[in-house]
């Protein structure tokens, strides 16, 4: 069994804690053999590269919290990262993306085709973990957590389509909370609700509250969203990891766009509308420091961040009713740290 | 940047792009954080709110119930550590508590998902009620039935399984994302003592359904 990281420690050395053991088992987890270049390598790609460790660190401290151990709930955080290097590697298809945590994506690595077939393969092992672990958990349990990590699989297909769709129709004429109920499906159930949901129902083997749970999982992702939105314009590109301005490039209606297109002047706020709907071609560099320039005159950019610590305090205040149920509420501290952590965070 | 008269008055505008320019508004804008909390909580309401019946705690749980519902839970996820058996005697028994914490004399609501409660009966009659079940998930599921255990009043009467019939037996399938209404019937054998029974409601296929039975038994002059 592995001691559990220090509640008093920095966000950023607990997550990379609960990173190394969720890569750990992940490397475990990784199938070899042949063919090991067109497969299973690129497969290995971004499970491999560093990430934030956020939804291994819920997962496993919500467990913890719920009087399991950690080491419990390894296997479930592993599956979930797994998922989540499936969403990216087709995400950046999806996006025409170039830079993933620090180096080139993997459809510029390796291919398209390869990188469409290497994503399916991680969404496969993702599952295929979860099933190897229904014989520890028991089957009632086992199959609760397959049911809740596909319910989750499944929001975050449904909102990545209305994102994709919102793109594709031309669709500008969105308000706040459309984008929150964009990303409450689209990053909040795979990142934070179900991380947490998952844990607890470990810990306590079915017995957890979870409804509480998922409300502090919603204004926790999306704080964390929101905060990545700003990062991706304001963000360095050494720290961030993604290509920085790629979402405006992308034509993604992230809040900050949403807050320009409903301020700004008529003439502002129509170019605005025309670049975003037109190919992603016109959207060059010039046109996207343009963009930039706008955001920040108009107060987008502010907006979203002071957006993001209303939604933290949210997050804050449903923190003690989401554990009260759990036996064990100290270890639930390091999730309780991460409130902060998300909207302040550089990377 | 415009100054505030050249913008667009349309009555048609959003809500919220008034209090959201930081031209028109400065204040407003200080309220942004604000906003940004009573936009997620709405959203929280609207959208997570009956997610999770059988797991959802009431909130204002008076304090001795609230410590009541962490013992049986730990109780319960011991139990489930045991076996399924064990768990589903478990479930019983943490409804079982949940009624009696709701009797006279314990204010306050209770732990649980609501129970499905029959109107009250004299011996030889019979009591009904309509429960549903839902699938949230994205597929069918076959095979949906709905059973229980005898039921049992507090001094161990009991009234037998087979005096619980449910219509219709089983659902097959329920379809992805549908609900289903079942018609859950207590005929009261002759005989039965007075009292209020309680058992709980499993179905097959569902296991994160379990739902409190509780069927309350009069005396014919009561009737």
């Amino acid at each position: 069994m592995t001691d559990a990281p220090e509640a008093a420690a920095a966000p950023d050395d607990l997550l990379a804690s609960y990173r190394r053991r969720a890569s750990e088992e992940i490397e475990r987890r990784l199938p070899h053999g042949e063919p090991r270049e067109w497969l299973y390598e690129p497969l290995a790609d971004y499970p491999r590269r560093t990430g934030k460790g956020l939804r291994a660190a819920l997962c496993l401290a919500a467990c913890a919290a719920h009087g399991g151990q950690e080491d419990d709930a390894l296997a479930a955080a592993a599956a979930i990262e797994l998922a989540h290097s499936a969403f990216l590697v087709h995400d950046d298809i999806q996006d025409g993306s170039e830079w993933r945590r620090g180096h080139p994506t993997l459809h510029r690595r390796v291919g398209l085709p390869l990188a469409v077939n290497a994503g399916d393969a991680l969404a496969v092992l993702s599952l295929e973990v979860l099933r190897a672990d229904t014989g520890r958990l028991g089957r009632r349990l086992g199959l609760r957590i397959l049911s809740e990590f596909s319910s989750a699989m499944w929001q975050t297909l449904e909102g990545q389509a209305v994102e994709l769709g919102w793109r594709r129709d031309g669709v500008t004429n969105l308000s706040p909370q459309s984008y929150l109920e964009l990303i409450l499906r689209k990053t909040c159930w795979y990142t934070t609700i179900a991380p947490l949901r998952i844990g607890a129902l470990i810990g306590s083997w079915g017995s957890a509250d979870l409804q509480a749970l998922s409300r502090f999982g919603l204004f926790l992702g999306a704080a964390f969203q929101i905060t990545d939105d700003v990062l991706n314009l304001t963000g360095g590109q050494g720290a961030y990891g993604k290509e920085i301005r790629g979402d405006l490039r992308e034509g993604k209606r992230t809040l900050m766009v949403i807050h320009l297109l409903s301020v700004a002047e008529p003439p502002h706020r129509d170019a605005v509308a025309a670049l975003l709907r037109g190919p992603a071609a016109e959207r060059t560099d010039d046109r996207l420091d343009w963009l930039a320039d706008l955001l920040e005159r108009y107060g987008s950019i502010a907006f979203a961040r002071d957006f993001a610590r209303g939604v933290a305090d949210a997050a804050a205040a449903a923190f003690p009713e989401a554990f009260r149920t759990a036996t064990r509420p100290e270890r639930a501290e390091v999730i309780r740290q991460l409130i902060g952590y998300v909207v302040e965070r550089t990377r | 940047m415009a100054d505030k008269d050249d913008r667009d008055r349309s009555v048609n505008r959003p809500w919220w792009v008034d209090a959201l320019d930081p031209v028109e508004n400065l204040r407003a804008l200080a309220n942004v954080q604000d906003f940004g909390r009573i936009a997620a909580e709405e959203l929280a309401d609207r959208l997570l709110a009956g997610r999770d019946g059988r797991d959802g705690a009431p909130t204002g749980t008076a304090a001795s119930d609230a410590e009541l519902d962490q013992l049986v839970r730990r109780f319960q996820a011991e139990a489930i550590r045991a076996g399924d058996t064990w768990a589903n005697f478990i479930d019983l028994f943490a409804s079982l508590v949940g009624v009696l914490s709701r009797l006279p004399g314990r204010p306050g609501p209770a732990p649980g998902p609501a129970p499905v409660v029959l109107e009250a009966a004299t011996p030889g009659m019979e009591a009904t009620a309509v429960f549903y079940v839902h699938n949230t998930s994205a597929t069918a599921v076959g095979g949906v039935r709905p059973h229980c255990a005898p039921l049992r009043s507090h001094l161990g009467q009991q009234l037998a399984a087979d005096a619980v019939r449910f219509d219709p037996e089983v659902v097959d399938p329920l379809p992805p994302r549908g609900s289903c209404g079942i018609e859950v019937r207590c005929r009261v054998p002759p005989g039965a003592a007075p009292g209020t029974y309680v058992s709980v409601i499993l179905v097959s296929n569902v296991p994160e359904l379990y739902l409190p039975l509780q069927v309350t038994v009069q005396r014919e002059a009561e009737a």
